[in-house]
């Protein structure tokens, strides 16, 4: 399911909602006006909260279709690649920056007055409701946030509990790169029911695994999210590598597309979703064969 | 060329390049509209662009370029070695080994200052343990193999903290700080940069003559009644404060010490002593160019002025080595 934005919330709830938020910001300041954002993931949660007017500019990865997942919305919006010079014809009255990466322009925006937000990172699901939430309250649109992570949780609710016999999974990212427990990632694997072979391999948030590690533990399946379709995939050509072939490791390959996995948002519902499609799957292939 | 005449010529190369970087940018700037309202309406967006933007930009690119190329001029006169760059005596690695223990950390949320401040601290920390390894009345053997080895354990440490980053967004924004970068930097950042830098200038007045006395070697030198030793640690406490303070505020830029002094070296009739301002001149007008040209190159990511000077610098050195080549052959 793709998340159309500006999606009707039930009437009940809407009126409700009103005159709670009514009261909660009658003394607060206005909602912002125009909003600059530098940072992708602050992109994706704008469009995904914003009314389309408060947004005055995005980053330019937000026209990038392997790393934006809304992308054909973000094509309304003009676009600047974070300079500091770049972001102030906008007049912004918030601009929202990411936790990583141009402090410096951080430092010089907040000099020159201008009200400037950082989004954090998210590791767990717990921080990406925190970050829907944060970036609905600096919009004004406190109550578009809750019912988004609201519906999130429902859908959290009705995944099925794990199995104990749930087969094993990596993140395959270029060079290795793997996912540990204590990283969204990691985290929505569990969820989905499969066991991480990252944690097997002791990391516990980012780190690599070798190939070695990987003819141990003998994983079932392995999710990569290449940048460009279609292209060279690091797992694809893993598998091929003489040494798996040899243990006779033919692991199952999950694509998942990078405009999903690169932010953090309700979309990683469908993730989690895809994972446990996936995993039931291949348990459904393991068991009649 | 009479001399007189190079430092008035590149000294209106760098004003010509100084007024361009003001002008240059993503989106060009209205630059008399925006002039105006500097005296007329300060809030307006074109005047703070000019002045809280631009102007810091190219006033750090003027006195970053001016020590990179001033110290490695100096270094080259004081070791009688063409390859002699500033960065040998560890203050730059010193400086960036601590930007990136302050950004591992994330302490950086702390003040504007704490990155450039400790930066500093590294740099002059370095040269202190370069002193310290070396000894007093060190040869310039001796100096140069401590300031290796400084350098060596400065890096192994910034790459085992690149190698631990938490995230592979922690480590994007480590590996940039280290490539070298004016972009957005404020009036804050300059004044910070200033005093140091001027206090590494100030040590290096007079040092010129001491150089041109050095060319006939430290015996011939000494009975003409300069102190090698004293001359030397003059020079490497000049480089800490000034080099320090650049890298603290730019990150590295390479090549610019070890290029610039090259170039002009035979404009000045191979005299160290007239070498030195001719350098300083060349060097700002080499860093003032090359960030004009990252803002002019149309690419996805900006370009970071260092990459850039390293790019440019490289090829050309190894022009200038055939060269010599066949001179001597």
């Amino acid at each position: 399911m793709r998340y159309r934005l500006g999606r009707k919330i039930p009437l009940v709830s809407l009126l409700l909602l009103l005159s709670f938020s009514s009261l909660l910001t009658a003394n607060s300041s206005p909602p912002p006006k125009r909003i600059v954002s530098i940072n992708l993931c602050a992109d994706e949660l704008l469009l995904l909260l914003a009314d389309p007017a408060q947004i005055s500019a995005l980053t330019h990865l937000s026209h990038d279709q392997g790393a934006s997942y809304f992308q054909t919305n973000a094509l309304a919006y003009p676009t600047t690649k974070g300079l500091a010079e770049e972001v102030l014809p906008f007049k912004p009255d918030l601009v929202i920056a990411g936790e990583y990466g141009g402090i410096q322009t951080v430092n010089l925006l907040k000099k020159l007055g201008l009200r400037v937000e950082t989004l954090p990172l998210a590791n767990n699901m717990q921080q990406v409701f925190g970050n829907i939430e944060l970036i609905a309250k600096l919009t004004g649109h406190p109550e578009r946030g809750a019912q988004i992570v609201k519906t999130m949780q429902e859908r959290l609710a009705k995944l099925p509990a794990a199995e104990t016999s749930s087969p094993l999974a990596a993140v395959y990212d270029p060079n290795g790169y793997t996912v540990g427990p204590e990283s969204l990632r990691g985290q929505s694997m569990t969820l989905a029911g499969w066991r991480n072979a990252g944690e097997l391999a002791g990391v516990n948030d980012y780190g690599s695994l070798d190939l070695e590690t990987m003819v141990r533990l003998q994983p079932d399946a392995l999710i990569d999210s290449p940048y460009t379709l279609n292209t060279y995939s690091r797992a694809e050509a893993l598998s091929k590598h003489p040494a798996l072939r040899g243990a006779h490791l033919n692991p199952h390959i999950i694509s998942v597309p990078s405009n999903m996995t690169i932010c953090d948002g309700p979309w990683i519902m469908d993730t989690i979703e895809t994972l446990q499609r996936e995993r039931l799957n291949l348990s459904n292939q393991r068991t009649s064969e | 060329m009479n001399y007189r005449w190079l430092l008035l010529s590149l000294s209106l190369l760098v004003f010509c390049l100084f007024c361009l970087s003001l002008v240059v940018g993503r989106d060009p700037l209205p630059i008399w509209q925006a002039a105006n309202e500097v005296f007329t309406d300060r809030s307006s967006v074109f005047a703070i662009i000019l002045t809280e933007i631009r102007l810091p930009r190219a006033l750090i690119a003027l006195f970053a370029g001016a020590t990179l190329g001033l110290c490695g001029a100096a270094m080259q006169g004081l070791l009688r070695n063409p390859l002699a760059s500033p960065d040998l005596i560890g203050s730059s690695s010193g400086a960036a080994l601590c930007a990136v223990i302050v950004l591992y950390f994330g302490l950086q949320g702390i003040s504007a200052q704490i990155l450039p401040l400790s930066a500093m601290f590294g740099s002059l920390i370095a040269t202190a343990l370069v002193f310290a390894l070396a000894g007093r009345d060190a040869s310039i053997t001796t100096l140069i193999l401590a300031g290796v080895a400084v350098n060596a354990l400065a890096t192994s440490a910034m790459s085992l903290l690149l190698n631990l980053a938490p995230s592979p967004y922690a480590m994007r924004e480590l590996v940039l700080w280290t490539m070298g970068d004016i972009t957005d930097r404020s009036m804050d950042d300059f004044w910070l940069m200033l005093p140091f830098t001027l206090i590494g200038w100030a040590l290096m007045l007079g040092v010129g003559r001491q150089l041109n006395a050095l060319t006939l070697g430290e015996e011939t030198a000494a009975s003409l009644g300069v102190r090698p030793t004293w001359i030397r640690w003059r020079i490497f406490i000049a480089i800490a404060f000034a080099v320090g303070a650049t890298v603290a505020t730019t990150g590295m830029i390479g090549f610019i010490g070890l290029v610039v002094p090259h170039l002009l070296r035979p404009l000045v009739n191979y005299e160290p002593a007239r070498l030195l301002p001719a350098a300083a001149l060349g060097g700002s007008a080499m860093l003032l160019a090359a960030d004009i040209g990252v803002r002019l190159i149309p690419t996805e990511s900006a370009i970071k002025v260092g990459v850039l000077t390293a790019l440019v610098g490289a090829p050309f050195f190894l022009y200038l080595i055939l060269r010599s080549r066949k001179e001597h052959v």
